[in-house]
């Protein structure tokens, strides 16, 4: 951790909030101190964000406002270190595929571990474990050991240590060992333990292929659950997510109400889970929706004008997320979505949209260009 | 409202239509799909045995177009074109009023192409064009004298299928033109991007002149549809196909080898302008020459500028030049508004300017200038190209250059380009000549970039004789 005593001291305020719960919400005007006290360091720590808010005519003196505070476009973390801290000092460093825009890695420097961790498990026990179950954790992905600089595996790796009564990993660098799944879900089966299946939604593709090749299925017991995240941009097979659903419920004999996904990012410490196994054992029936933990805010802009869009009308989705203290906590992604209710929805990434007959778009072909990463 | 049809028939052929036209829509309802046009559209679920009725009505028309005099045809194109200019038109009230929600194009930038462009493709044009590339047009009727050879004639290819992508307007109503002046009944497939203008074309065709009524078949399947395609191109003289490389590959590997192929697959042009062009009385005409070729047809075909290499050194530097174009782009926004975009196609101009942004913060060189409140026009300053630097909706990166000279072939190094649109005095021009005979097939002057002559050989390829066949009497 970083021996700047105002960062210091905000951590402490930020892991408070986290330590009330995710799920407790926070009021408006206590997320809106907060967040304006973490602008203000940020402003002061991390000098290309300060140029970036100077060129954007903002700072600490005239925001009022959480929504006013600049926010940096993902493509951002590509460019330089974003921190309020010497790089060199990280705890944590993660980076992203690569595979999107500009073929380049983005780069998310985190100062504390401890931070890091504390959001990510008290927003996944929220989501996943909501009945206090410690099901034993299947993870279709690499292990932290392997994989150290995905913010993916490293999730994987602390709800290992802290939420999970066992954990095994079917991925590594050979592929997916999908006769040690199919034989460890099998166990489950007959043991009838519940189980968790964590993973990649890629991955899980590519194993439900491998279950529809020989004819495998499963009823996995009660309460068993799964959790997927990401999409299959550039794959080789595209699921609607439908479909997807479906395979998992005949193949896994999985409920409905037991399948969360998660929306997440290498720019952003927090998560956003689905809300379908809080609101089932809460006993409620409500839309699908995905939800922030209290200490990060989410926004949807209309593309055309970059003003907020009303609720349900589609725009692309902007964070303020209190966890990324050591960075930047006002994120502007490229996904599109809509608010909803106490949460959100995510459309997708608004790219390739288009067509281009025998025009191409200008990064099509500067990527094509450019070794895969 | 007059219901519209996205798709047209050989006569005879209406019987086959099924009904109701799709699961979703009776005859004349509102189109649930294109929340952005008003009702009338029909759309017609295309199934393999109606393509095979649809070549088999070709086929028959095939000798009745035959024995049509070349000249009859292109007068009947002539006149199908300046009906389209027609103010109370049909095909022109269709077009300009579902144009907007079905092709992406504003109702100004179509009512450009069809009054502006697509006269190029009057009598007068296809004349030029037939003379250039087949010496005498009437070799396409019969044997005709040649100066220094046998008297010979130019048989067209037959039966053709033209495969067509979401590009500009004029493309596939060229495309078409070409397959009927080489007397070529035509199988068009139109994309899912501009399933209008082909079907219009063809209907409007088949109004001013019943004897071309069954030389046109225009039917939106969707690609990939294998036993379909398969129906459409067997026993095609030619297939020609607009698109990805993808989809060229594909189509060129279900073509029979004896078929022949054209595929025009993906290329990009650029705009190079040397300093010459950027003195003080000549920056702001420079300027509005490139906007003018950003904005017509919104970046989206193979001639559109996708970046601008400027050369450094002369009276007006980048910055100045950048504000310069920024204007020129707002000024188009009433005059030759962009077409409308989707929240994808909005996020992604913002994506790209959100980077840029921060880039500008950051690091020297970089610098933006936008549309207030909007997603119109975006010019990006940048020392280098790197992706996410534009190249769609109107969003156009300049990048400085020491040389134009060195600076192209760098610049150009490994993309397909399709053409330079030059600001350059005709003295450099010529210096530059061998660079850039290596990098594209068409050099023309800024702001002339959308618009080739007729003649213009597309992708360095002869339009018509690349498909004729000649037939030649020795001693006759």
């Amino acid at each position: 951790m970083p021996r700047d005593r105002l960062l210091q001291a905000l951590e402490q305020r930020v892991l408070a909030v986290i330590h009330g719960g995710a799920g407790v919400p926070m009021p408006d005007d206590a997320f809106n101190h907060l967040a304006l006290d973490v602008f203000a360091i940020q402003y002061a720590r991390n000098e290309p964000y300060r140029r970036y808010c100077e060129l954007k005519g903002a700072a600490p003196a005239t925001v009022r406002d959480w929504r006013e505070v600049p926010a940096v476009p993902t493509a951002a973390f590509k460019e330089l270190p974003l921190t309020c801290f010497p790089p060199d000092d990280a705890e944590l460093v993660f980076t992203t595929s690569g595979t999107t825009q500009g073929g380049r890695q983005g780069t998310h420097y985190l100062a504390s571990a401890k931070l890091y961790n504390a959001s990510l498990l008290a927003h996944f026990e929220a989501a996943l474990l909501p009945d206090g179950a410690r099901p034993p954790a299947l993870v279709l992905a690499q292990s932290p050991a392997e994989l150290p600089h995905s913010s993916l595996s490293h999730m994987f790796g602390a709800i290992e240590r802290e939420l999970a009564e066992d954990c095994a990993y079917y991925v590594d660098e050979a592929g997916l060992h999908a006769d040690a799944l199919a034989r460890d879900l099998s166990l489950a089966e007959a043991e009838a333990k519940p189980v968790m299946l964590l993973g990649t939604a890629f991955a899980f593709v590519h194993f439900l292929d491998a279950c529809a090749g020989r004819g495998l299925r499963w009823a996995l017991p009660k309460r068993s659950r799964l959790m997927d995240t990401g999409g299959f941009k550039g794959r080789s097979r595209e699921v609607p997510r439908d479909e997807l659903y479906r395979l998992y419920r005949e193949v896994f004999g999985l409920q409905e109400q037991y399948l969360v996904n998660e929306y997440g990012m290498t720019e952003l410490c927090s998560q956003f889970y689905d809300a379908t196994l809080i609101d089932h054992e809460a006993r409620r029936r409500r839309p699908l929706r995905k939800l922030a933990p209290p200490w990060c805010r989410v926004q949807a802009l209309d593309p055309e004008t970059m003003r907020p869009a009303a609720e349900g009308a589609t725009g692309v989705l902007r964070f303020f997320d209190l966890s990324n203290l050591y960075s930047v906590a006002a994120v502007q992604t490229e996904d599109l979505g809509r608010t909803v209710a106490d949460g959100f929805e995510v459309l997708g990434r608004a790219q390739g949209a288009e067509a281009r007959g025998c025009s191409i778009a200008l990064d099509d072909l500067l990527l094509a260009q450019q070794p895969r990463a | 409202m007059t219901p519209l049809d996205l798709w047209y028939l050989p006569p005879g052929l209406s019987a086959l239509i099924p009904r109701p036209l799709l699961p979703i829509l009776g005859e004349g309802e509102i189109d649930p799909r294109d929340p952005g046009a008003e009702g009338g559209l029909r759309r017609l679920a295309v199934s393999p045995e109606l393509v095979c009725a649809a070549v088999a009505a070709l086929d028959g028309a095939a000798p009745r177009l035959r024995n049509m005099p070349v000249c009859e045809i292109v007068a009947a194109i002539d006149r199908a074109l300046a009906c389209w200019r027609e103010p109370g038109d049909p095909g022109r009230a269709a077009l300009l009023e579902h144009g907007p929600a079905l092709t992406g194009y504003s109702r100004e930038t179509l009512a450009y192409a069809i009054d502006h462009m697509l006269p190029e493709f009057g009598e007068h044009g296809l004349r030029r064009l037939l003379t250039a590339e087949l010496g005498d047009p009437a070799a396409l009727d019969g044997f005709v004298t040649s100066e220094n050879g046998p008297r010979h004639m130019a048989r067209g290819p037959g039966r053709q299928v033209h495969v067509f992508a979401g590009t500009v307007p004029t493309v596939p109503v060229f495309s078409l033109i070409c397959g009927l002046l080489l007397k070529s009944p035509v199988l068009a497939k139109p994309s899912s991007h501009d399933p209008l203008i082909p079907a219009v074309f063809a209907q409007l065709l088949a109004r001013v002149e019943p004897r071309l009524a069954g030389a046109l078949a225009v039917l939106p399947w969707s690609g990939g549809d294998e036993p379909l395609e398969r129906e459409a191109l067997a026993g095609a003289g030619a297939v020609i196909v607009y698109g990805s490389a993808e989809t060229v590959a594909t189509y060129r590997a279900m073509t029979p080898a004896t078929t022949r192929f054209v595929g025009y697959g993906h290329a990009l042009s650029v705009a190079a302008i040397a300093r010459e062009a950027l003195t003080a009385g000549a920056a702001t005409e420079t300027a509005r020459r490139l906007a003018w070729d950003v904005a017509l047809f919104d970046q989206r075909g193979c001639l559109s500028p996708q970046f601008a290499l400027l050369e450094r050194g002369g009276e007006t530097a980048p910055e100045a030049f950048c504000e310069l174009l920024g204007a020129e782009l707002d000024g188009l926004r009433s005059r030759l508004p962009r077409g409308p975009l989707d929240a994808a196609g909005h996020a992604r101009v913002r994506a790209v300017r959100e980077a840029v942004r921060f880039r500008a913060a950051v690091e020297p060189g970089v610098r933006l200038w936008e549309s207030a409140g909007s997603t119109d026009w975006t010019v990006l300053l940048l020392p280098r190209l790197d992706p996410g630097s534009g190249g769609e909706h109107r969003a156009i990166a300049v990048v400085p250059a020491d040389d134009l000279a060195a600076a192209l072939p760098a610049a150009c190094a490994g993309l397909s380009i399709s053409c330079i649109g030059l600001a350059a005095t005709p003295q450099r021009t010529r210096t530059l000549e061998p660079v850039l005979s290596r990098l594209a097939t068409r050099i023309c002057p800024l702001g002339r970039m959308q618009e080739p002559p007729i003649t213009w050989r597309h992708d360095g390829r002869p339009n018509l004789s690349d498909l004729t066949t000649w037939v030649e009497i020795e001693g006759g």
